[in-house]
């Protein structure tokens, strides 16, 4: 007989332990062939393997069959998972918070630098050395911020009972573009090549950069202390520039690119996805949205052209149940729009067109859904909930800029080829009212945008000249029209909407 | 299924991937805890402790290193030893439970069979709660959890042999705690 347990094989039988052993697969596999070689001839010990194998058999049978049907009283409670879900160290893998540390750290590192450039021209932030910009003396609209190219920087002007006054001058930032205020008039955005630029509108205030790539985009969420933006490396993130605090929404996998697109409610963001450069060609370019509440993501659409049209969102329609899109192949051709139904996740496509400056629309949708459109080759007021079109007149054909009032009821446009001071109108579309607002001549009209439901600022242009101005204009018709700034720099594109952007804050903001 | 892509979304923060990977790994996990633990209160107990460390702590799994299930297992186990330091009284036991007939279906043909199946089933179990808590593991992971050797050592904290000594262990001292008699009945009935 085989010695117990030490599993040597003599030529006689194996023991219990040893066949045991060799029924738990404890045998190493030399032995285990030699053993087998036995069994094969041995019909003794085969059944004796089987009768220890079938205890084995037979206690996990045994277990199977009491626990498979067991069930817990109740069901296990995925609440207590979920209260604590949203605590972002616990859900983020090493990779992402190692990701977030570092750029933390980046942005620790060049806010201390940013602080020290401006602590060393402190004396400048207040009392800027400003060669051209003028401001006028007295101020009669709503408080607003202003944020100006100037030949030193990007001078930022508070506009209030006061007066005019520069508040902050961040120097050396020629040239900017997309030059943006957050809705709560706390921030002022703009891009410097690939580097986005975040400064406190407040003397003193601290100043924030976030480093993008090629085809990043940001925006502010609707009530503007958080931005939304992705990196052009893939990832969707928001940044709170109080705080300097990323959020990650999206990871670098999922592609996400572009400009994002808040909800009016802000509980949503719509994104775009593509294959970046050196993935798959075939990748589908779709539109995605994220529930900022839960994080769950969702496709929306997915580019009827596989590898050849990107889709880009441009506006939430109907209070979050559609979505407007575009297609983005063709850089120079009017896009594509499509109207995404949310819910049902289906894409149609819109019988109309619209031009786009950079990544804006140059005629936006108002809250009501509706939006200046080229249909048929005609101009019209396209309302997009209900697929109607509705024409204009004539002479507001092919408007340079829009602005939709507030409330959505007034279209401010700019139209370009008139005598200067022509070029501002104000158009109801509900009543077919159309209105010019004459202005001084000596400057072309640019761009337009509201200031409160009843002043507009206005951007003028000197004849031949390289610098551009403010204007606010009463649309009741009981003030003047007046310049506030003047000198303001025209960025290298020549366009005055990089080179200012103003915006109406709340008092408590202001 | 595979679980990675939902895995990875859940690591991603995403709470419905995490609500996938609870709603489907409660019941497997409860039922290792009963089998570990022999009692429904506490493996309840420890199923919750042990899938809410889990998605909380779910950017910690590597599945490069291990399957979600052994990383859960893991989990579970090491919970149920804490369960089983802290606990003071028993409540009532698997082998009671299984006499008590609750909730089990009835896999037998006859009300004569199915009382034999019963009782040879409490047996076993009343044989299971005699062995060490380590050696009860060894039994419940490699024959109810279809662990191979390596998991096996993995989730025990201990080596691969150290893992085979424990189940040979085990299975030894079930056979004498059973009996001849008990044995070969369940044998016979697993056979048949």
């Amino acid at each position: 007989m085989a010695g117990h347990g030490n599993h040597s094989l003599e030529p006689a039988h194996p023991d219990d332990a040893t066949l045991e052993a060799y029924a738990l697969e404890l045998i190493p596999p030399d032995q285990a062939d030699t053993i087998k070689q036995h069994l094969e001839g041995c019909p003794v010990c085969a059944a004796r393997l089987r009768r220890l194998s079938d205890l084995h058999a037979s206690i996990a049978a045994g277990l199977h069959r009491a626990l498979d049907p067991a069930r817990p009283k109740r069901p296990l409670d995925f609440a207590r998972v979920a209260s604590e879900w949203r605590k972002p160290p616990r859900r983020v893998s090493a990779a992402a918070r190692l990701a977030r540390l570092m750029s933390g750290i980046l942005s620790v590192i060049a806010v201390a630098l940013f602080a020290l450039t401006l602590t060393v021209l402190a004396l400048q932030d207040h009392q800027p050395a400003l060669s051209t910009l003028r401001l006028a003396e007295s101020y009669n609209g709503p408080p607003a911020v202003v944020a100006a190219a100037v030949e030193e920087g990007v001078a930022i002007v508070a506009l209030d009972a006061q007066g005019p006054r520069v508040v902050r001058l961040v120097p050396n930032l020629n040239p900017v573009d997309a030059l943006q205020i957050a809705p709560d008039g706390r921030w002022v955005a703009f891009e410097q090549s690939q580097t986005l630029h975040l400064i406190e509108t407040r003397a003193g205030g601290t100043a924030v950069k976030l480093e993008l790539g090629e085809r990043s985009g940001w925006s502010w969420a609707p009530e503007g202390h958080i931005l939304a933006y992705t990196d052009g490396r893939g990832q969707l993130a928001l940044f709170n520039p109080t705080d300097q605090a990323h959020t990650l929404l999206v990871p670098a996998a999922e592609q996400a690119w572009g400009q994002p697109v808040w909800s009016p409610a802000g509980e949503q963001i719509a994104y775009a996805t593509a294959a970046l450069p050196g993935d798959n060609p075939a990748a589908p370019s779709g539109i995605w949205r994220v529930d900022l509440a839960t994080g769950y993501r969702i496709e929306l659409a997915r580019s009827p052209a596989v590898g050849t049209t990107l889709l880009a969102p441009i506006a939430w329609l109907d209070g979050g149940s559609d979505l407007l899109a575009r297609s983005v192949s063709e850089p120079y051709a009017p896009p594509t729009l499509y109207r995404i139904d949310v819910a049902r996740r289906m894409a149609v496509t819109l019988d109309a067109s619209t031009p786009v400056q950079g990544r804006q629309l140059v005629w936006p949708v108002n809250a009501r859904g509706q939006m200046l459109a080229v249909r048929q080759g005609q101009v019209v007021i396209y309302d997009l909930p209900r697929e109607e079109a509705r024409a204009i007149p004539n002479r507001l054909r092919q408007p340079a800029a829009a602005a939709w009032s507030p409330a959505g009821t007034w279209l401010a446009l700019v139209v370009p080829g008139q005598p200067e001071g022509g070029g501002l109108y104000l158009y109801a579309p509900e009543q077919g009212r159309l209105r010019q607002i004459q202005l001084p001549k000596g400057a072309a009209e640019k761009s337009v945008t509201w200031a409160g439901p009843e002043h507009l600022f206005v951007t003028r242009q000197p004849d031949s000249s390289a610098q551009a101005e403010l204007w606010l204009v009463s649309i009741a018709g009981d003030q003047v029209p007046r310049r506030l700034l003047s000198g303001i720099a025209l960025s290298q594109t020549g366009l005055p909407h990089n080179a200012i952007a103003a915006r109406v804050v709340l008092p408590s903001a202001s | 299924m595979d679980y990675v892509p939902v895995i990875r979304r859940a690591q991603e923060g995403d709470d419905r991937a995490a609500r996938q990977l609870f709603d489907d790994f409660q019941l497997r996990t409860y039922r290792l805890a009963l089998g570990l633990l022999g009692d429904t209160a506490d493996a309840e107990e420890v199923a919750q402790d042990a899938l809410t460390y889990a998605l909380l702590n779910i950017h910690r799994y590597n599945p490069e290193l291990s399957s979600f299930s052994t990383w859960l297992h893991t989990i579970t186990v090491s919970r149920a030893r804490d369960k089983r330091r802290r606990k003071i009284l028993p409540s009532i036991s698997l082998a009671q439970w299984l006499g008590l007939g609750n909730q089990i279906r009835d896999h037998a043909p006859g009300p004569e069979a199915h009382y034999m199946h019963r009782e040879m089933e409490s047996r076993l179990f009343l044989a299971l709660d005699q062995l060490s808590p380590k050696l009860r593991e060894a039994v419940v992971l490699r024959f109810y959890a279809d662990c191979t050797y390596k998991e096996m050592g993995e989730i025990m904290g201990c080596s691969l042999n150290t893992a085979r000594s424990r189940l040979r262990l085990a299975i030894e001292k079930l056979r004498a705690n059973l009996g001849d008699e008990t044995v070969r009945w369940l044998v016979t009935e697993t056979i048949r």
